[in-house]
């Protein structure tokens, strides 16, 4: 069932040989300076996004792209404390299956982004762009298999079930608060800022990010199958990193798109770095459901305390803290429900 | 430069751990080596457990230091790690460094591509060292570090080369006193249970025992040095904060110097309350310098009781016994001192071993007794004897609070007694209380805001604690060390037997006695720095 759902959480795989062989072409066609393969096809008859791709790539545009680049690898939400943990401690397969629960949904509802930035997108030559990411992260390059299928199995080899309930399990509440703000940045942002989200603000973030998850996860026992949805991501990016570069270059001649495009990156990554601070919240409290509420770096006052024990000593106000819980859950769809969603 | 040192969370925020509730101090340690070069170099301290999670990498971001260093215990390894990871990530140029207990005894898990320099032993002259190296060749991007004694590091060809052990330095005095303005931010927020606000300090450094589930003499190489008791009135005067740990190894060693201490206290008329780790011999021996101490402002004294048992307390080398302990704990009480002990079940107890240590307890008045297990920490006796057989290789469940080897009880039923150990004990601590208003009227009326801080604390943490199956969640899918893959049981481990300190004498001349007694504990008397004599004498590894 999740085959239907087509989704990835980044544009993970690299193009399929004829989508390379696609966006070479679009380049000699149309690319500005000669851009190298992997830009995207360039119908001369329609107009520009950026005026930089009638007069060429400047050196402005490209400084821009590496300046976002670094900023992105040295993001919070890139370098989360807890992805360092996973690189170094010893988690379980039990604190893997938390994290891939709790990351499940992003990956089956990514398609649904660039679904609407699609229908938004100003130009053909935006729309042919993220048409043909669509084609592949609909399972070219993958033999067959959507990247929501392979995250299913190794959500199943962690002991898992969500992938075969997604009709009935809720999203947790992190999973939810990302792709809530992302599709508000799809749809309610300007077009580039949409494109800033899901292109650099997943394109470049997440080879890094998976780069600390996949040496825990064999520590922790998982075979490559086991694992090949992470690792496709590291070892199979770098053409698409200049596929991406290119069409960046293309859309972002201006300041202000430039500007647009940081935005949306830097709006992705701040939720990626709330997301994965929940991510970290819930493998905690999957060990320890009591734990003590961190104290973060600011002190709490001696009344504050007081209420809180006031409050956590009280069966009635933890059965009412419970409750509302729980309502706030009903009110999350189930990761059917979000990706269906996503397809309105 | 730029040097930015952090300290690591002990554990990923939220789970079992002392630091939470109990005992949380300054990062001495870093605030001690950044004062050492902070005459040339600007230094910051980040204190990870008093942040949120994303502050290391916006401080990485924004401020962009060309050194980062971290410490580690043994628990806190990982985490250490994580930082230093992170930092070359974020900031790839940068030297990343790391120091500590665990690093100097265990330097090997260190050897990863993100660690640039591993420092062994005392840092604030190895680490003056490093920066003055440092600040002649990153523009070249030279990263040898030859020749620095006390540190081993990666060359370009990724090979980690050993220098020659640093010597200890010989008089703390000639230290720099710790800039405490490197932790401005935080302070107010270190406590030791309703002790707070608090300041940290050290006044001596190393231990002259050599108890086999200890690694402080190991890594101190058996000395012990002391600062002088002008620079220790000195610094205690300087703290703005009412209350001051001395985090000594042992404070109580020497009696001269404690002495000493007294006299220029009472001769500059220091009013603060301060708090220590001593040995409970010491103090039996010596009631009339604990009255003294008291009288000085000493308001707590932690020590390892350890046991209720002595073949138990030979058997762990303590050369104490539990009379000492309870005539240490009568002058404590007398003299308004709370007691706080640390006492050490064994896994291989059964339910009347655990009944009888409460007994005990209670009947010591105690006032803050804290539980812990018998876990051979990497870098002591009892790691080396028993390393493979212990369950798990995970260094997060080296806390003290997990059984890392076979237990005689089910899990369940060996952490349902250990779990219940405060609730069976409460009447130690009420009675100890008791004598404690008794000795010192005012204290609790003038510090009752701290205390109620600290029971609304302590009373959440219980919450997890008074719970056995906190401790089965927190290992479960992490107990597969050596013991747990070979199947071991309590039945396959030698522990001590008990007779120990009738047979220590003959053991000291015959070290390689067999079998499981305590004589077979103490067989591996190398200590660290003996393996870095021997690396270095190489050319490196």
């Amino acid at each position: 069932m999740m085959r239907d759902a087509s989704a990835v959480e980044a544009r993970e795989a690299p193009p399929s040989s004829d989508a390379r062989a696609e966006a070479a072409g679009g380049a000699a066609l149309g690319g500005p300076g000669g851009a190298s393969s992997g830009a995207a096809p360039q119908p001369s008859s329609e107009p520009r996004v950026s005026a930089s791709a009638a007069s060429g790539v400047t050196a402005e545009a490209r400084r821009f792209l590496a300046d976002l680049r670094v900023e992105i690898e040295s993001h919070p939400g890139v370098n989360h404390l807890f992805l360092g943990r996973c690189a170094t401690s010893p988690f379980a397969r039990q604190d893997y299956r938390v994290f891939g629960e709790n990351h499940y949904p992003l990956v089956c509802v990514f398609t649904s982004y660039l679904e609407r930035l699609l229908v938004r997108a100003p130009t053909s030559d935006a729309k042919l762009w993220l048409a043909k990411v669509l084609v592949d992260e609909y399972g070219e390059g993958s033999e067959g298999e959507d990247h929501a299928t392979l995250y299913g199995h190794f959500l199943r080899s962690c002991g898992s079930t969500v992938p075969d309930r997604a009709d009935v399990v809720k999203v947790p509440a992190p999973a939810f608060e990302f792709v809530r703000e992302h599709r508000r940045i799809v749809s309610e942002e300007p077009f580039l800022v949409g494109l800033g989200a899901v292109g650099p603000g997943h394109e470049w973030a997440i080879p890094k990010m998976f780069d600390a998850v996949i040496p825990g996860l064999r520590r922790a026992g998982f075979t490559p199958d086991e694992i090949g949805y992470f690792t496709l991501h590291v070892e199979q990016d770098v053409d698409h990193g200049a596929w991406l570069e290119e069409a960046l270059l293309r859309f972002g001649g201006t300041h202000e798109a430039r500007a647009q495009i940081r935005r949306g990156a830097i709006l992705s990554l701040e939720a990626r770095a709330r997301f994965w601070s929940g991510v970290q919240r819930a493998v905690v409290r999957w060990r320890q459901p009591n734990a003590v509420r961190v104290d973060g770096a600011s002190p709490r006052t001696i009344a504050r305390e007081i209420l809180m024990t006031a409050w956590d000593g009280s069966p009635r106000l933890r059965a009412l803290e419970a409750g509302y819980d729980s309502f706030l859950a009903t009110r999350r769809p189930t990761i059917r429900e979000l990706v269906e969603q996503g397809r309105r | 430069m730029r040097v930015l040192l952090v300290m690591p969370t002990p554990f990923e925020n939220g789970r079992l751990g002392l630091e939470n509730v109990v005992w949380l101090s300054e990062p001495v340690a870093l605030t001690s080596v950044g004062t050492a070069i902070q005459d040339r170099h600007e230094v910051r301290v980040l204190d990870l457990r008093l942040e949120e999670e994303d502050a290391l990498v916006r401080a990485l971001s924004t401020w962009k230091p060309d050194v980062v260093g971290t410490t580690s215990m043994t628990t806190d390894a990982y985490q250490a790690k994580a930082v230093l990871r992170t930092a070359k990530n974020v900031c790839p140029d940068v030297l990343t460094l790391v120091g500590g207990h665990h690093p100097t005894l265990c330097p090997d898990e260190f050897d990863v591509d993100y660690v640039d320099v591993i420092v062994q032993g005392e840092g604030e002259h190895t680490l003056r060292e490093i920066m003055e190296r440092w600040t002649k060749q990153r523009e070249a991007g030279d990263r040898t570090f030859d020749g620095v004694r006390g540190t081993r590091w990666r060359d370009a060809n990724g090979v980690r080369r050993v220098n020659a052990k640093r010597e200890q330095t010989a008089s703390l005095d000639d230290l720099p006193v710790p800039n405490r303005r490197l932790i401005e931010k935080y302070q107010g927020r270190y406590f030791f249970t309703a002790f707070r606000p608090m300041a940290s300090i050290f006044t001596s450094r190393g231990c002259s025992f050599d108890c086999n589930f200890c690694a402080i003499w190991e890594f101190y190489e058996r000395r012990t040095r002391f600062l002088s008791a002008k620079k220790i009135v000195d610094q205690m005067e300087a703290c703005a904060e009412p209350f001051v740990f001395v985090l000594d190894d042992n404070f109580l060693t020497n009696k001269r110097r404690v002495v000493e201490l007294c006299d220029e206290m009472e001769r500059r008329g220091l009013k603060k309350y301060w708090m220590t780790q001593g040995r409970t011999d010491f103090a039996a021996d010596n009631p009339e310098l604990v009255a003294r101490l008291a009288k000085n402002g000493l308001v707590m004294l932690l020590s390892g009781f350890e046991s209720n048992d002595d073949d138990n307390l030979a058997a762990l080398r303590k050369k104490s016994s539990w009379q000492k302990n309870l005539r240490a704990n009568e002058i404590l009480r007398e003299n308004g001192v709370v007691s706080t002990g640390i006492f050490m079940v064994r896994p291989d107890w059964t339910k009347e071993q655990f009944a009888g240590l409460y007994d005990y307890v209670n009947s010591l008045d105690i006032g803050i007794p804290l539980f812990t297990i018998l876990t051979p920490l990497p870098g002591t006796q009892l790691y080396r004897a028993y390393r493979d057989k212990l369950l798990t290789d995970d260094h997060r469940l080296f806390d003290l609070l997990h059984a890392v080897l076979p237990t005689r009880l089910p899990r369940e039923e060996f952490y349902g007694e250990f779990c219940r150990a405060y609730d069976a004990t409460e009447k130690s601590v009420r009675s100890a209380y008791k004598w404690f208003f008794k000795a010192r009227p005012t204290f609790i009326p003038e510090n009752i805001t701290s205390i109620v801080w600290f029971y609304a604390r302590t009373w959440r943490y219980q919450r997890i604690h008074r719970d056995h199956r906190s401790f089965l969640r927190d290992e479960e899918g992490l107990l597969n060390g050596p013991g747990a893959k070979a199947g071991l049981t309590w039945e396959d481990i030698a522990y001590p037997k008990g007779d120990e300190h009738v047979a220590a004498k003959a053991a000291d001349d015959a070290p390689a006695a067999a079998g499981g007694k305590l004589v077979k504990l103490r067989i591996p008397r190398r200590i660290w720095a003996d393996d870095v004599a021997e690396a270095s004498a190489g050319v490196g590894r």
